[in-house]
């Protein structure tokens, strides 16, 4: 466990030092164009559009960094050859998959709160009180880009290829959010239809659970979020895992 | 076996979550041609009330934009019953992707109702609106409201809306319509009131230029 940490401190200081956090920057200047612009098209509803706008962007933006760091980080010390200096260590190759993986999860969680605080200063400039669940709508975006890259960082080690890896991860992040439609489908369409569909709606992550933006209240509790993104992210970076012990470099 | 071991977790996961929480409903609406592309990302995104928010926000264009010969004052006050013919179904399209935007309902139906007079445009989107949240205070009221407007009992709308305009999600537009009921029933300090509200606080120019105006005349 120790050294899982230490990896994940290490991760967290590599990004700290690199340009992750030019994330945060870009997702401040793009705002505030888009808030000026937004409010002038919204009329009354501006404080609601900057509310919606802004935390689908900060979940897009951290998605974004996190797919990126998720796809590439392993892969690149793989090829630049810096992994063996880690893993000529007592370090198991699983504590090093899950330290990075951690690593970069607190760099993104440190992004979006940067933009989350941003956010927040624009909306109340704007006259927004704090009456939404708002806290809630970010840690949903949160567990969301979390379950996400723990399945890319399984796909990076599975394929060898990044844009392979990106590319999938993003259709699961759709799919994701599309398990209520698929749900829909396969209870109208025909068992030979229906069959792939029903087949992909349990594997894919059940993304809306956390989709609070999108409702008013909560439908499952609390606790069931952080549950499911234990054990789903731990069933495929455990798979990663054994996948990666197996891989020759 | 690993895999098998994986892939059956991710399923009772699912259904375990399945199980949780209520199943959303799917669109009825459908998708229009000019923005099909658009609101199809956003939904494959989980982004449903920012696509209700650019549904909106075209709804406002739509209507802000005055029909071909008609006055730009003319259309926040009184337009022809037969122009924008769309607004019904845009509203219903925005209902349909996130039933819980109060305003867009309320600012298509009042338009409908009492600018556009098409009230039974206005009762069939606010039926729509009130079998997803039964129970709305400011859609039974609007619906209360239209009725008596049909009657022309202007008192009786002033009795049913009144208690609506201190709610912060009340349209410039149904407090400008008030505010002129208010004076046609000769209750000029109450309109003028409302008329100073409507300067001081809405962030739409088109009726702080109508205010204005209108206190000029009170």
């Amino acid at each position: 466990m120790k050294n899982v940490l230490l990896l994940a401190l290490t991760g967290w200081r590599e990004n700290l030092r690199s340009r992750f956090f030019l994330l945060s920057v870009a997702f401040a200047g793009v705002f505030l164009y888009m808030s000026l612009l937004l409010g002038v098209l919204a009329v009354e509803q501006e404080v609601r559009v900057l509310y919606d706008f802004g935390l689908g962007f900060i979940e897009l933006m951290g998605l974004a960094g996190a797919l990126y760091g998720a796809v590439t980080i392993i892969l690149h010390e793989m090829e630049t050859k810096t992994i063996y200096l880690i893993l000529t260590r007592p370090v198991s190759r699983g504590e090093y998959l899950l330290g990075r993986f951690l690593g970069l999860m607190l760099s993104v969680l440190a992004s979006m709160v940067l933009m989350a605080v941003f956010h927040l200063a624009i909306l109340a400039a704007k006259g927004w009180r704090w009456t939404d669940p708002y806290a809630l709508a970010f840690l949903g975006a949160y567990l969301k880009v979390f379950v996400t890259s723990a399945l890319a960082t399984f796909l990076a080690v599975f394929s060898s290829s990044a844009l392979t890896a990106g590319v999938l991860a993003a259709v699961g992040w759709t799919l994701g959010h599309f398990l209520p439609e698929i749900r829909f489908l396969v209870q109208r369409a025909s068992v030979l239809a229906a069959a792939p569909l029903a087949a992909l709606s349990w594997i894919v992550p059940d993304l809306q659970l956390y989709n609070l933006r999108d409702r008013a209240a909560l439908e499952a509790p609390l606790w069931w979020w952080f549950a499911y993104a234990a054990l789903y992210s731990a069933v495929w970076l455990v798979l990663g895992r054994s996948l990666f012990r197996r891989k020759e470099f | 076996m690993r895999w098998v071991v994986a892939l059956g977790l991710c399923a009772a996961l699912n259904a375990a979550s399945f199980h949780l929480r209520p199943a959303s409903s799917p669109l009825s609406q459908g998708l229009v041609a000019d923005n099909a592309v658009e609101s199809a990302g956003l939904l494959s995104l989980g982004m449903r009330r920012l696509a209700a928010d650019l549904g909106f926000i075209r709804l406002l264009i739509y209507y802000g934009t005055p029909q071909p010969g008609a006055e730009e004052e003319e259309q926040v006050t009184q337009a022809v019953s037969s122009a924008y013919p769309e607004l019904a179904a845009r509203a219903l399209r925005i209902l349909d992707v996130d039933p819980t935007f109060t305003y867009a309902t309320l600012y298509a139906s009042g338009a409908l109702a009492f600018n556009l007079n098409r009230p039974d445009e206005a009762l069939r989107v606010l039926q729509v609106a009130l079998s997803r949240d039964a129970h709305n205070v400011q859609y039974q009221a609007y619906v209360a409201a239209i009725g008596l407007h049909r009657r022309g009992d202007k008192a009786g709308v002033i009795r049913i809306l009144e208690p609506i305009l201190g709610e912060s999600d009340c349209p410039a537009m149904i407090k400008n319509m008030m505010a002129y009921l208010y004076a046609q029933c000769g209750q000029q300090e109450k309109a003028a009131a409302l008329y100073r509200l409507i300067q001081d606080t809405s962030k739409d120019p088109r009726y702080r230029r109508v205010a204005e105006e209108a206190l000029k005349r009170l």
